[in-house]
């Protein structure tokens, strides 16, 4: 019994890409402690290990037409192994979606409204975002489509209006780092925004063509490597020597903007503009935790669990970790290796097991 | 308890049962008309009542055998002229062969060979007959026949085509629709010629029984769109038609949402656009305003008179609409949220201004802000409504005495007049939005009093991810933007010229989605050959 | 209907409960800020403390519109609201103490710091500015001649709000003469935090006596690490922004070729440094681009000629390579890279710089200098001879 009746188009699948993988511009910040100036570099290395993994995902979604994650860890690893694999994998979910919730909620606390509790804040971005998955998969894609050209839109504006406070030498030297530390900020780079790609796998079978997907996807991804890049490049070549010393580099450099004694103070677009991304991300993530959840439960609509998934993440978001120091130590130190598991390791064994037991059988083609 | 449960969903059945039962009209079923007169006669008076305005006519006609004819009308709904012209005149003066009289098919020749009207038919059916009648047609009951002609012959007082009041141009036709439905498909079809323009006309309303006519142009329009038209207008089970806003709010996809789906206007060269376009229109009897399905959120930044004119300062005129309608829902919002929670955002030196003019309110911002909005609506409501000679004095008072004095008693700084005025002005530039704007703008109001600029980016979302979620009679409410469709862009936020928008709109029409040919581009002619000039 | 209705009861309710209990924590009416133009921060007495003024505007003397013009009720649109605590933060909170409203810094366009208390070290002092988010980067740091205090104390002339003024004035320094640095907060922080760069502020002292008071600028103040230890004065200072590029308009007298001062404005102008390591020896190739008119001409020789004009361009080279000659002296004296040679260095030789990095208090003195200046001069105004009768 389809779960999801909706459909979305291989262009929406492009566009909803990009605009779930926007929010990387945001969490960039973490890399700029490593990498410091040298993160573009970074950036470029993982989009270029971003791709095969990419096309890895797509892989095991077109040998599996119209069949989600569950369905598919079921058919490859088999009924026990497959139950035991897919919980693993809506545990990471759930995961990410508090996890997000808290990074962004402390994030917009600590620069905006410092004195804001944090339910408040998050009850009403859960509300809204309980709204979108309510609505199913095509509507999130066609509210990408907007976000999307708002965010790119935005990105290059804030490019250009920093043309005049960036300094090329701020970006030499270019490699000032150890190769450990470069090696640790792509993997950041990688498992943090790049690979979240791996939840597209239950979005994936609600595609139009689905023997297509491959370039959609390839094409959301490098559009925005290419808007991360214009952030990194940009960021380091004005902000210099004092990225060591910010926190928060995505906030501080829009600061910097003053065209005219006009246009000055625009931090709060920015600000808006990380809203859109991660409301964004963390509305595919809810989906996704929801229909996977159903799925996994066989239950004929997964509507019923969107509040109560709604009510547990964020209650559990609130006090998730209990400083922000704590919570920038472990995106950058424990979160990529925990993420590597699920992004990369399993489906590269789900993808070995697929090639060895040459799936899907002909008559295992099932309906969906 | 488990008693106590299935008396309660029995209880709810009979009940849902009853319902149903009442809206269909305690009229039972109506006998047919015998060979009687008299008889006839009877009938129709215990069911038509003992109104002053029924006009009942006895008369002979014919030679020989004088047979007894009875002509009913109602007054009033009837050309009077023409009845005693057409129909009195050639029965009593021309003759029946008698033959024709005594075997009882008067009434068939009478109606091939005597009565000089155009638009007649007979029926047996007392039903019909009656329905024609209270609609303003003549009855005509001629003894020994069985079947009675109803005789159209219409016409009533009507309001004359005029310019409509609340969409006028400066540029464009001048013709309005009118309450009758003839006069509307009148004016339809002398805009679009086309044999495939098709009217389907059905009757709704148990006592009211208006005349609800759709219309489209066959093999433009989806057949799955009017399917579903006459499916919903099927259903509606109701005592009154009154307005076609009735049948908008019965139809519509999204009753619970505050935008609507369902459009509706009062010129017919806007309506006739669209349904060129492959949309489907609703014409309801007694009133000027047409429904047109299925709706976009776009069309509300369409005016008509943006075909009219060339394209650039129609691009213009259209951007500007968007950001009049951003002004009017967001404006308060924003500047309450600017005021009390992000006043680093303020350039300095309006900063310092703003400051010195909320120095001595007594009210904080978002109270200021709501009562301003407030009183504004309350304002336009009462121009609406107020009779003419009192107009302009209201309006004085209202907008200058009272932003004024309250400016100088103190009560309310002068910005916040400037914002609340620059909103209820632009409300006014995006006319269907309106009703939508003014809920919208309070609850943004009152989230930027909660939450400054986050609230205000939350019901943004919340806004849009709904707008994104509805869909009108099948086509997703943001089509062209969401999904995004690139030759839909060249008449979306700005207005290509006429001569690039070579198809009709995506998800709308069915077929032949070919508006134009190419290559239609204005350019003067090629110089033949060089002609020195002289 | 029933199940709507009780359902639309139950939202209803959960929406009053929490537009009831919740407190809209950060919404702060316009009344109940004050804003603050410009701080000072001065040693206090006591050992140890800080003495901060923060000139806070009135927002009922602004409104000109209004009244008309001039302030109506005849006071000061500021308000210098003085205090003394322990450390910057916990002294303007404090404050409340005497004021009515919090403070409200997004506005601040100067800091001011005394001058005993910038010899002592600034560091500490800064950290609140550069830490708590509602303070801009771009505020303007100066350092007072006295104190602070007595800069902000000035009536205010022009501006209604003196902070404002000194802002200005700033700005419209580096505009028009160019002869102090102009520096925001962010770039003085970029400064303290290098190892190597010594961070800079306009100077301003206060000149003339009770009503007549005025704040002047009058050089630029030279730290080393985050204290003051020197100033460099107009030439000086013009010297060192000819090496940062951050000339904008300016005037340079020189010798006209009969021997009477020539005024040249110059237009345009930039710098390019460019480290060389050279036996061992560092070397700095230092390249000026610059452009001017002719603007002022005290005697009797008309200009208008081109060997005229290639004498005054040669002298304006002299002019220049004479002013950052006297800067690199004085920073050489104080020994403080108010240049940036160290960042310019790293950037180009980043292995050799570890180790140079820690020995650069000795290495700076050692510095050559190699200076390529390209000085031009456009235009000569309005009337091609001087307004004498005498030939030549």
């Amino acid at each position: 019994m389809k779960l999801e009746k909706g459909e979305i188009s291989n262009a929406q699948l492009a566009v909803l890409t990009i605009a779930f993988l926007q929010a990387m511009t945001l969490t960039i910040n973490f890399n700029y402690a490593i990498t410091k100036q040298g993160t573009w570099l970074a950036v470029l290395a993982g989009f270029v290990l971003a791709l095969p993994i990419a096309v890895l995902y797509t892989a095991i979604a077109r040998r599996f037409p119209g069949q989600n994650l569950i369905q598919i860890n079921d058919a490859v690893f088999g009924p026990y192994a497959g139950k035991l694999i897919s919980i693993l994998y809506i545990w990471f979910f759930i995961q990410l979606t508090i996890h997000y919730m808290f990074f962004f909620n402390s994030f917009w606390i600590t620069y905006i409204m410092p004195e804001t509790p944090r339910v408040a804040f998050l009850v009403m971005f859960a509300f809204v975002c309980a709204m979108a998955v309510w609505s199913g998969i095509e509507v999130i894609a066609r509210c990408s489509y907007l976000f999307s050209a708002v965010v790119a839109v935005t990105i290059v504006t804030v490019a250009v209006l920093l043309v005049k406070e960036i300094e090329p030498g701020n970006l030499l030297p270019i490699v000032d780092f150890s190769l450990k530390d470069f090696v640790q900020s792509v993997h950041v780079i990688l498992t943090v925004p790049f690979c979240d790609l791996v939840v597209f796998l239950m979005i994936l079978p609600y595609t139009a063509q689905k023997q297509k997907i491959r370039k959609p996807v390839l094409i959301g991804v490098s559009l925005s490597a290419a808007q991360l890049l214009i952030v990194a490049v940009v960021s380091a070549a004005v902000m210099g020597q004092r990225i060591l010393n910010t926190s928060s580099v995505s906030f501080a450099v829009p600061r910097l903007i003053d065209v005219a004694d006009i246009l000055t103070r625009l931090d709060i677009l920015v600000a808006i503009m990380f809203l859109i991304t991660v409301f964004m991300k963390i509305s595919i993530f809810y989906y996704v935790t929801v229909l996977s959840l159903a799925q996994f439960l066989r239950l004929r609509a997964y509507r019923p669990l969107v509040v109560p998934i709604g009510v547990l993440c964020t209650a559990v978001a609130v006090r998730l970790y209990p400083s922000d120091l704590e919570q920038v130590y472990a995106a950058t130190f424990v979160w990529p290796f925990n993420a590597a598991v699920y992004e990369i390791l399993l489906p590269i064994l789900t993808f070995a097991v697929i090639l060895v037991r040459r799936l899907p059988k002909k008559e295992e083609a099932v309906s969906p | 308890m488990f008693g106590y449960i299935i008396k309660k969903i029995r209880f709810r059945k009979i009940r849902n049962e009853n319902d149903a039962e009442q809206g269909r009209g305690a009229e039972g079923d109506l006998p047919a008309f015998s060979e009687d007169l008299e008889e006839n006669l009877k009938a129709l008076k215990l069911i038509l009542g003992k109104s002053g305005d029924i006009v009942l006519r006895r008369f002979t006609f014919g030679y020989k055998n004088g047979a007894e004819a009875a002509l009913l009308f109602i007054d009033g709904l009837v050309d009077k002229s023409l009845v005693h012209e057409n129909i009195m005149k050639p029965l009593m003066l021309g003759a029946v062969p008698a033959k024709e009289t005594s075997e009882g098919s008067g009434i068939a020749y009478i109606k091939s060979a005597l009565l000089y009207v155009g638009d007649l038919r007979e029926s047996a059916s007392v039903r019909e007959a009656v329905e024609g009648f209270l609609s303003g047609d003549t009855i005509l009951l001629v003894n020994g026949s069985k079947e009675a002609l109803i005789i159209s012959l219409r016409g009533w007082q009507n309001r004359s085509i005029e310019e409509p009041l609340t969409e006028s141009t400066v540029r464009g036709p001048r013709d309005g629709f009118t309450e009758t439905l003839r006069v509307n498909t009148m004016l339809l079809r002398r805009k679009i010629r086309c044999p495939d323009l098709t009217f389907e006309t059905v009757q709704i309303g148990v006592r009211t029984r208006t005349d609800v006519c759709i219309a489209y142009i066959d093999g433009l329009a989806s057949p799955g769109l009017i399917e579903e038209i006459k499916k919903r207008l099927g259903r509606i089970n109701t005592d009154a038609i009154l307005e076609s806003g009735y049948i908008e709010q019965f139809i519509e996809d999204a009753p619970f949402s505050i935008f609507s789906t369902v459009a509706n206007s009062e010129r017919p060269d806007k309506i006739a656009a669209k349904l060129l376009e492959g949309r489907a229109a609703i014409l309801v009897d007694g009133t000027p305003f047409v429904l047109t399905v299925p709706t976009l959120f776009i069309e509300s930044f369409q005016a008509a008179e943006d075909y009219y004119s060339r394209p650039y300062f129609a691009s213009v005129i259209r951007l500007l609409r968007y950001l009049a309608f951003f002004i009017s829902v967001l404006a308060p919002a924003l500047y309450v949220a600017m005021a009390t929670f992000h006043q680093e955002l303020i350039p300095t030196p309006l900063l310092l201004t703003v400051a010195s003019a909320h120095e001595g309110t007594p009210f904080p911002s978002v109270l200021e802000a709501g009562l301003m909005v407030i009183i504004f609506e309350i304002l336009r409501e009462a121009g609406v409504r107020l009779p003419r000679p009192v107009g302009s004095a209201v309006s004085i008072v209202g907008a200058l005495v009272i932003g004024d004095a309250a400016v100088s008693a103190g009560l309310i700084g002068a910005p916040m007049v400037i914002v609340v005025a620059m909103t209820a002005v632009s409300s006014f530039v995006v006319p269907p939005q309106t009703d939508a704007g003014a809920i919208m703008r309070l609850s943004f109001l009152i989230l930027a009093g909660m939450m400054g600029g986050y609230g205000i980016a939350i019901g943004l979302f919340a806004v849009f991810v709904h707008l994104a979620s509805l869909r009108s009679f099948g086509t997703p409410y943001l089509s062209a933007v969401a999904p995004f469709s690139k030759r839909d862009m060249k008449d979306t936020f700005i207005r290509a010229p006429l001569w690039s928008m070579r198809k009709r709109p995506e998800n709308i029409a069915a077929e032949d989605k070919v508006r134009q040919g190419t290559g239609l581009t204005p350019a003067p002619p090629e110089p033949e050959h060089q002609k020195p000039e002289a | 209907m029933r199940k709507f209705t009780w359902k639309a009861l139950k939202i209803a309710a959960c929406v009053l409960c929490m537009l009831s209990v919740s407190g809209c924590w950060n919404s702060r009416e316009l009344n109940t800020l004050s804003i603050v133009m410009g701080v000072g921060i001065d040693k206090a007495e006591e050992a140890g403390e800080v003495r901060i003024t923060a000139q806070v505007v009135r927002p009922g003397e602004i409104g000109s519109a209004q009244n008309g013009g001039q302030s109506s009720t005849g006071g000061d649109a500021f308000w210098n609201v003085k205090n003394t605590g322990l450390t910057v933060f916990s002294t303007i909170r404090d404050m409340t103490n005497q004021i009515s409203r919090k403070l409200f810094f997004s506005h601040n366009r100067i800091i001011i710091f005394g001058k005993s208390l910038a010899e002592e070290g600034v560091h500490g002092e800064v950290d609140f500015f550069a830490r708590d988010p509602e303070p801009r980067s771009n505020v303007y740091v100066l350092v007072a001649e006295g104190t602070a205090e007595e800069v902000l104390d000035t009536e205010a002339k022009l501006e209604k709000i003196p902070a404002d003024k000194i802002a200005d004035m700033v700005e419209g320094q580096t505009a028009a003469m160019s002869q102090s640095c102009k520096i925001k907060l962010s770039d003085f922080v970029l400064r303290l935090m290098s190892k190597t760069t010594a961070p800079i502020a306009t100077m301003i002292e206060v000149t003339g006596e009770g009503e007549e008071a005025v704040p002047t600028i009058c050089g630029t103040a030279v730290f080393k690490q985050d204290k003051l230890v020197g100033k460099l004065d107009k030439r000086e200072g013009r010297g060192l922004l000819w090496v940062l590029g951050e000339v904008e308009l300016s005037i340079i007298v020189v010798d006209g070729p009969d021997g009477s001062p020539v005024s040249l404005e110059s237009i345009r102008s930039s710098g390019k440094i460019t480290p060389e390591l050279r036996d061992g020896k560092v070397v700095m190739k230092i390249k000026i681009t610059e452009e001017g008119n002719v603007a002022e001409d005290t005697g009797t020789t008309p200009l208008n000629t081109t060997d005229a004009l290639a004498f005054l361009e040669q002298q304006k080279t002299e002019a220049i390579r004479s002013e950052i000659l006297a800067a690199f002296e004085k920073a050489k004296e104080l020994d403080a890279d108010i240049f940036g040679f160290g960042e310019a260095l790293y950037q180009k030789y980043p292995n050799e710089w570890k180790d140079m990095e820690d020995q650069w208090d000795e290495i700076f003195p050692t510095i050559e200098l190699e200076l390529d200046i390209d000085a031009q001069l456009r235009l000569t105004g309005r009337i091609n001879s001087p307004v004498t009768a005498d030939e030549g």
